[in-house]
């Protein structure tokens, strides 16, 4: 194998284009490094190498004959296994859709093939996206590609983070430049933090939802993970945009006027309000000074930076795990057994039609998903609704007025993507809730359906005793503001690689 | 029922129905699939319908068009922002786990219909519409129709448009309600929103009863039972009948009130004509209505409407005004034509503009046309005879180019054939008759009935007729009332 490094998505797009290399050699590369890091890192769990070798030669005839070539020509990506690919396993990493494999393609994988993109295989992920740290899954736990040296390392490898972990950890693994995650309370920016990567929530209905297993459907969004901000930016130029299959997407007009009232700013004409209650929060050193690095860079590349209040915040967890749980109890409804999925081996001479269901669903889902469809059917039970799923509605629009008050002086806001850095593999299979807190910060940009995206920082100096592992921040922006994000994310992509080379104090 | 009612007691009997029908979309509420009716099992699906994995729903506009239809013809409510949500249940032929259906917020509510008091022509009695709301339909269980005897689920239905329109507890009667149903029916047939074909299942009944019982001291109420179900009016009006009076049995049983039982579902067994328990609602599943979070508020727009109201075909009520007014028909004419639907109110339309003469139009069409329709059950699109023939026809009358025998046989032999008014005349020799013709033929019967001319002198009135029937066997041609005016000039006119 060519010890060259591997080629962001930009870069490998360019040398395609321009000849100096084909897809047909590219491709076999990235196959050769899954072959040699997946069965540590257990990022992909299926690799479709024989119809990724086809594509890529069929590209290569395709540039041959002289036709109009995609934004992502040859370029290699990894797919979240929740979302369809005709006539591929679309598992969840679950039992009950272990052998699943849909009729038809999700809108954003259709758009990446007409893109030219070459789809090498499906990554792993939490059960139906419920976690938070690629670990509930039938595959097993996905492994973070990235390790504490010395006294402070584990022997079990660390959490890719959830529930996007395979696609994270695929990246930053360099299997692949760019990869489709899903986030409905941090699932692409919390893996993104933890695997040192670029990962975007975008605005909700900006990227079409069908096509993608529903986890919670009001909260939702299919986004893209990456090791440069321009990749990012390309992934999600490709797979953004309205689409006649999702009532709840965007239209080219909404989004055209929304931006034409962001104008565009460069990072020293920027206001950048710091989240006051999640910067005063616990957290690790490593993180507290990625955030505080992150400031005195704007600062000195001349943005203002304010503090502001979002007082609501506190309840943002639980307001998440609230609503998401009553639209998870009610999407894996259709989970019974009868069309699709799991069917539980049970006479059927003697069972009722309930037990044929409830056996179907006891032995097809794991503990984690049922744990929220109990907690979603609570709180949607008759009685129940309005003291839970009713308040939590309630607070959710309170959670979302506060940030709509805080951009009306602000044009980003910055905070920690997560708490801490990644955990060692199993430190909170004994308790659900610390897992729940690693979303704390991420959850409320999917409860106000705002773009969020996750900037890896390089810390200056380091101290032998401090954690290696990868940190990053998190920027809000206002609905359809992906570009502030982005240029925000680039700069901070400048100053990381000046402090790779050690010019950061 | 009233002859086991101890005088003292007065029973009412309260009837609140709710009406299923199926709307007349091309496709699905909520895909592209086709609603066709009667295709081979699962032909008519796709990964929407049947609730695959990622698949979302997209609400199809004409679904909304025709519901906004509907509430402009009952006079309701149209509520812009109306939801979506989802009525969470577990059985085989719902593939998604849930109905798509509105809960809280119905695209139409508040509204009212009239209609004939079946007990008195004259009056008119009126039902508050609570609401009619938009919902997809399930799938259909084939119980025991599998190879092993098993179920089979047919997903052909699956995400049919439905609008369930509900009523307020306000009918008394099972042929109220019967009566009621009628005038809906009509109405509803009339805007084109849906076929109501019962048979095919496209307008199903559930009807919600329960007792009154005065004493005049104090008034309970029965507990509530919900027949569901029902696909026929003689099946809506046999199943009230029915638990109306086991309602009253069951109360002097054990003289049980509302509130001291649940809601109980039952069904209509029409073969023992009985209604059967279907299950308790305390045993029912808690349906965790929540708004659906994949479909936005149906926005209704002030334009959107007016253009439905400019589009609205004519009501019923406005067709027999029209009748009345236009065409001068008695009140009892314009009700039995505008009853029998909007084709045999439009066929008639346009006899009467050709012919220009309302009363005989309708005294063809109820007679005769509707005679033989519902004689072979038929409908009048298969009528053989064309609006614009008829017409013609009736105005040969009108102008006496033709008498009403004659008239009758061109009208036998169109039954059969396909002629125009001058082919069929020709076909049946019939010509016009001069004055001079008529004249000969007076001469020729004076001349053979000499007796019967006599008694007539001598004051039998009636002694002419058989003379007349005799011209018109001589000559068919010749019209009685012409021939009667000359043969009464020649006996009486000298």
């Amino acid at each position: 194998m060519s010890q060259e490094p591997i080629l962001s998505a930009t870069d490998l797009v360019t040398r395609i284009r321009e000849g100096q290399w084909t897809a047909t050699e590219s491709t076999p590369r990235h196959l050769a490094i899954i072959a040699q890091r997946n069965s540590s890192l257990n990022a992909f769990v299926e690799v479709w190498r024989d119809e990724a070798l086809e594509r890529a030669a069929q590209l290569d005839r395709k540039r041959a004959s002289g036709a109009t070539l995609g934004s992502l020509f040859g370029v290699p990506i990894g797919i979240k296994s929740n979302l369809c690919v005709t006539g591929h396993v679309c598992s969840c990493s679950s039992k009950m859709l272990a052998n699943y494999r849909p009729t038809y393609s999700a809108t954003v994988c259709q758009r990446l093939l007409d893109a030219d993109a070459i789809l090498l295989g499906r990554t792993n992920m939490d059960e139906y996206a419920m976690g938070s740290g690629t670990e509930y899954s039938i595959y097993g736990p996905t492994r973070n590609p990235h390790q504490e040296v010395g006294p402070n390392a584990v022997s079990g490898g660390y959490s890719p983070g959830g529930s996007s972990g395979g696609s994270a950890a695929a990246v930053a693994g360099g299997m692949v430049p760019i990869a489709l995650g899903s986030d409905t309370g941090g699932s692409i920016r919390q893996p993104a933090a933890f695997c040192g990567v670029y990962g975007l929530k975008p605005t909700y209905g900006r990227v079409s939802r069908f096509g993608l297993v529903a986890y919670a459907s009001s909260l939702d969004q299919i986004g893209p993970i990456a090791t440069t901000p321009d990749d990012l930016e390309l992934l999600f130029q490709v797979i953004e945009g309205p689409d006649r299959h999702d009532a709840t997407s965007l239209s080219r007009e909404t989004v055209q006027q929304v931006e034409t009232k962001l104008r565009h700013k460069s990072v020293e004409q920027l206001r950048v309000g710091i989240i006051r209650e999640h910067a005063e929060q616990d957290l690790a050193p490593t993180v507290r000074r990625a955030l505080e690095e992150t400031q005195a860079y704007l600062k000195s590349a001349g943005a203002t930076l304010v503090e502001v209040s979002l007082p609501r915040q506190a309840h943002a967890i639980a307001t998440y795990y609230l609503i998401a749980s009553c639209e998870a109890a009610s999407n894996l409804s259709r989970y019974d057994g009868m069309h699709f999925g799991h069917r539980a081996n049970v006479p059927e001479q003697n069972a009722t039609l309930e037990q044929v269901i409830a056996a179907s669903r006891g032995e097809g889902f794991g503990a984690e998903v049922k744990r929220r469809i109990m907690l979603g059917t609570y709180a949607l039970s008759h009685g129940y609704a309005e003291q839970y799923y009713q308040q939590a509605t309630r607070m959710r629009q309170a959670i979302r007025l506060d940030f709509a008050t805080a951009f009306a002086n602000v044009d980003v806001l910055l905070g920690p993507t997560t708490p801490g850095p990644a955990f060692p593999i199993g430190a909170h299979r004994q308790d659900p809730i610390a897992m729940y807190l690693t979303d704390q910060f991420t959850v409320s940009a999917n409860l106000a359906g705002l773009p969020a995206i996750s900037v890896p920082i390089e810390l200056g100096k380091l101290q032998s005793n401090e954690s290696r592992l990868p940190v990053a921040v998190q920027f809000h922006a206002p609905p359809c503001g992906e570009s502030r994000l982005f240029s925000v994310a680039k700069a901070l992509h400048e100053r990381n690689q000046t402090a790779k080379l050690g010019a950061v104090a | 029922m009233s002859d086991t009612t101890p005088s003292a007691l007065s029973v009412q009997t309260i009837i609140g129905l709710e009406v299923h029908v199926q709307l007349a979309t091309q496709s699905k509420l909520f895909c592209g699939c086709s609603t066709r009716y009667g295709q081979p099992p699962n032909t008519q699906t796709c990964p929407i319908c049947q609730g695959l994995p990622g698949t979302l729903p997209v609400i199809n506009q004409h679904a909304i068009e025709l519901a906004i239809d509907v509430g402009l013809a009952l006079d309701m409510e149209l509520v812009s922002g109306c939801r979506w949500d989802r009525k969470h249940y577990f059985y085989p032929d719902l593939p998604k786990g849930y109905q798509t259906s509105q809960y809280d917020l119905p695209i139409t509510r508040n509204g009212r219909l009239e209609f004939r008091d079946p007990a008195n022509a004259a009056t008119l009695l009126s039902v508050r519409i609570n609401r009619a709301h938009l919902e997809e339909d399930a799938g259909k269980s084939l119980h025991g129709e599998g190879v092993d005897g098993g179920t089979w689920i047919d997903l052909n239905r699956t995400g049919t448009p439905l609008l369930e329109i509900v009523t307020e507890p306000d009918l008394r009667s099972a042929q109220d309600g019967k009566a009621f149903l009628q005038q809906l029916r009509t109405i509803l047939l009339y805007i084109g929103v849906s076929d109501c074909n019962m048979q095919e299942g496209s307008m199903r009944i559930d009807a919600n009863v329960n007792l009154r019982i005065d004493d005049g001291a104090q008034s309970i109420a029965t507990p509530i039972v919900e027949i569901k179900n029902l696909n026929s009016f003689r099946n809506v009006e046999r199943a009230i009948e029915f638990e109306r009076d086991r309602q009253w049995q069951h109360w002097q049983a054990t003289g049980e009130k509302l509130g001291q039982r649940p809601k109980q579902t039952r069904g209509w067994d029409a073969d023992r004509e009985v209604t059967t328990v279907q299950r308790e609602k305390e045993e029912a599943a808690d349906y965790r209505y929540f708004p659906c979070p994949d479909l936005p508020p149906v926005v209704l727009s002030a334009e959107q409407i007016a253009a439905r109201r400019a589009k609205l075909p004519r009501l019923p009520q406005q067709w027999k005004a029209d009748l009345i007014s236009v065409w001068k028909l008695s009140d009892y004419d314009a009700s039995v034509i505008v009853e029998q639907g909007r084709d045999v109110a439009e066929y008639f339309e346009t006899v009467a503009q050709v012919s220009q003469d309302g009363k005989r139009s309708a005294n063809w069409l109820t007679q005769e046309i509707m005679r033989l329709l519902n004689e072979q059950q038929r409908p009048i699109s298969e009528f053989p005879i064309s609006a614009q023939q008829m017409g013609e026809l009736v105005a040969a009358v009108a102008t006496n180019e033709l008498d009403h025998a004659r008239a009758r046989e061109i009208f036998s032999l169109w039954l059969e054939q396909s002629l125009t008014l001058a082919e069929a005349k020709q076909r049946l020799g019939i010509a016009a008759i001069s004055s001079d013709e008529v004249e000969q033929l007076v001469a020729e019967i004076v001349a053979q009935h000499q007796a019967a001319i006599d008694d007539y002198r001598q004051g039998k009135k009636q002694a002419l007729g058989p003379l007349i029937a005799q011209a018109k066997k001589l000559n068919p041609n010749v019209s009685p009332a012409k021939f009667r005016e000359a043969l009464l000039r020649a006996v009486d006119g000298q």
